[in-house]
């Protein structure tokens, strides 16, 4: 399994979760510019952009640590360029972190991870 | 959703009216401060979200904009914490619109669990927002002491947000304070003018001093007493009138002095600072401008052992505050004016070694050493001490003597009488002793009779006085006097306060004149 499969596979179980959770899914992998936004989720009023970050074991540290500042400016940056084209203004907006272990297929859900 | 909430700010110590508005809108999740805040205020942001959360509500995951007006004064310190956090909630309408939001003044740092902790600059911030009509506070239980002794607001401590939240809500969690009176404590002191043997002159000069408010300079060789005399002076100041409490405690409330105490002073202050103080330290400074020694000696003792041990132009700065009794601290992003209305008390030795006139050592300092030592005391600074008083060796029978001196309670009784004649006197002219008198007021209050008048006349030409010097032995007289209950000024009166002037001539004549 290389880490496109991976990242791929964090995903899948991801959303799978959040569709439990009572999200729906907008999209996918988003991306304008150079930007990326790995899972965009409705629920109710609210928009959430949210990172996806697989994990096989603690070696590298917790998902939630990289998230770095450039990464958070990235999504931001990506959530804004969702908005102008969906001109969804009108919306709550969070970012979540998705925690993802692939070992044990457990997510771990940070919501409003940060701001801007 | 938009709240207000009324809080305060302090500019020195007198304070401004802050509104905290809190806006909470939809759109990209952020956290603004704007309205000039300094670091400790930006830092609420983390505060306010961790005690919010840790009350048991929530933290608008939303656009987020709190703004303190008046926009144009810098807003300083954690003081905006829980306002900020009342705002939020309010804006958010975790807590219900209630009369109580708009009629509060809210004051307090919140700690992470929602704890408040107190804040510095209570006193004059309530005092300040009761002019403006405000009439119901709440605040840091650690600050309930300061701000229950201001007369006609309702005082509110609480623990912390959850206690305020639920009182907010109509709950009665919170109760009003008891209105505090003040009285001024009798105090213990641990030094007494009956354990000083000898220096009659010396404990006579403290007590005019101590009467009128007056500068004392006690010169005299190594182990004479002067340090433990100065020390002494506490113990014969007239007792504190609120007046004058209310102003000392406001400047300590401003320094952060005031934490874990009564709430209100109790007793005028003793200041003595080292020698190797520097100008900020003394007269006040910092980038926040904060009040320095000799407003914290207001209306008490600022006393400066080793007097000419202390930097040249240290010294020079005190002269404008001795005058004027306030000084105006201005930095970059601060001008604070406080009050600075301490009796100076300096001591010295006579030259380097110390033995200069000693009837029982041999001074070993050369004339321009000694010259040198005492010309670290300028001329108007000279001018500005008003009694200047010897002190020599204490003899063996002296020391040895079984006999106490006269207690320190006896000779405050009789500075407490010479006081209340002045403030009797001085009641429509907003100064409260002696030294205060402008030189417009001694010609209306200090009337000499025909004697004094003529023995001072003679001493001006004599001692080479000048114009300052005169007024000052004109209040110096006018003490004596009111010690002496005699509303005139006598030729006797006039003739001990000259008689605190010559020292100058016998030190400073040949190096200066």
């Amino acid at each position: 399994m290389n880490n496109r499969e991976r990242g791929a596979k964090g995903e899948r179980i991801a959303l799978a979760y959040m569709e439990r959770q009572g999200y729906t899914l907008l999209k996918k992998n988003f991306r304008a510019e150079r930007c990326e936004v790995d899972l965009i989720l409705e629920q109710g009023d609210t928009l959430v952009f949210a990172e996806v970050k697989a994990r096989s074991g603690s070696g590298y540290g917790f998902g939630r640590e990289a998230v770095t500042p450039a990464k958070q400016r990235n999504i931001i940056t990506g959530a804004q360029a969702y908005l102008l084209q969906t001109n969804r203004f009108e919306a709550d907006i969070r970012f979540d972190v998705l925690e993802v272990d692939l070992l044990t297929e457990k997510v771990e859900h940070i919501k409003d991870a940060f701001t801007l | 959703m938009l709240a207000k909430i009324k809080s305060y700010g302090l500019m020195g110590i007198e304070g401004f009216a802050v509104s905290v508005e809190a806006y909470v809108s939809r759109g990209m999740p952020a956290y603004d401060t704007v309205g000039l805040p300094d670091a400790a205020v930006r830092e609420s942001k983390e505060r306010v979200r961790a005690a919010i959360r840790n009350s048991g509500f929530e933290f608008p995951v939303q656009r987020v904009t709190v703004n303190l007006a008046p926009a144009d004064l810098r807003k300083e310190g954690s003081v905006y914490d829980l306002p900020i956090a009342i705002g939020l909630l309010a804006a958010t309408e975790q807590i219900a619109p209630s009369p109580l939001l708009e009629e509060c003044l809210f004051l307090g740092e919140l700690a992470l669990d929602g704890t408040l902790r107190g804040v510095p600059g209570i006193l004059p911030m309530v005092i300040g927002a009761y002019g403006q009509g405000i009439r119901k506070v709440i605040l840091p239980r650690e600050n309930a002491a300061e701000a229950s002794y201001i007369e006609g607001v309702e005082v509110y401590a609480a623990e912390n947000l959850r206690q305020i939240t639920a009182f907010l809500g109509g709950e009665p969690t919170l109760t009003k304070e008891k209105t505090r009176t003040w009285d001024s404590a009798s105090i213990a002191y641990s030094m007494d003018f009956a354990d000083i043997r000898g220096q009659q002159g010396a404990k006579r000069a403290a007590e005019i001093a101590a009467a009128g408010g007056h500068n004392l300079l006690l010169v005299g060789t190594p182990g004479s007493g002067k340090t433990m005399l100065a020390r002494s002076i506490p113990s014969i100041l007239p007792e504190l009138t609120f007046e004058e409490a209310l102003e000392i405690t406001k400047i300590q409330s401003v320094a952060g002095t005031l934490r874990g105490t009564e709430g209100m002073a109790s007793e005028r202050p003793f200041r003595s600072p080292h020698h190797s103080a520097s100008t900020a330290s003394l007269i006040g400074g910092g980038t926040r401008a904060m009040p320095g020694e000799i407003s914290l000696a207001h209306y008490g003792v600022l006393f400066l052992d080793e007097f000419p041990e202390f930097r040249k132009e240290t010294l020079e700065a005190l002269r404008q505050p001795m005058e004027d009794g306030v000084v105006t601290i201005t930095r970059a992003t601060a001008r604070s004016t406080y009050p600075a209305q301490f009796m100076l008390v300096a001591a010295m030795n006579p030259c380097p070694c110390g033995n200069f006139g000693s009837r029982t050592a041999q001074c070993r300092c050369s004339q321009g050493q000694i010259s040198r030592y005492l010309g670290r005391i300028s001329g108007p600074m000279l001018d500005r001490l008003d009694l200047h008083v010897e002190m020599s060796e204490v003899g063996y029978e002296d020391i040895a003597s079984k006999s106490r001196g006269e207690p320190s309670a006896v000779i405050r009784e009789r500075v407490n009488k010479a006081r209340s004649i002045q403030v009797e006197r001085y009641k429509k002219e907003g100064i409260l002793f002696n030294a205060q008198l402008t030189s417009r007021m001694t010609g209306n209050f200090c009337i000499l009779d025909e004697g004094a008048e003529r023995l001072l006349q003679k001493a001006f030409a004599s001692l080479h006085l000048s114009a300052r010097a005169y007024t000052r032995i004109l209040k110096v007289s006018r003490t004596i006097a009111d010690l002496e209950g005699s509303e005139k000024i006598l030729a006797h009166h006039v003739a001990e306060a000259v008689q605190y002037r010559s020292l100058e001539s016998k030190y400073w004549g040949d190096t200066r004149r």
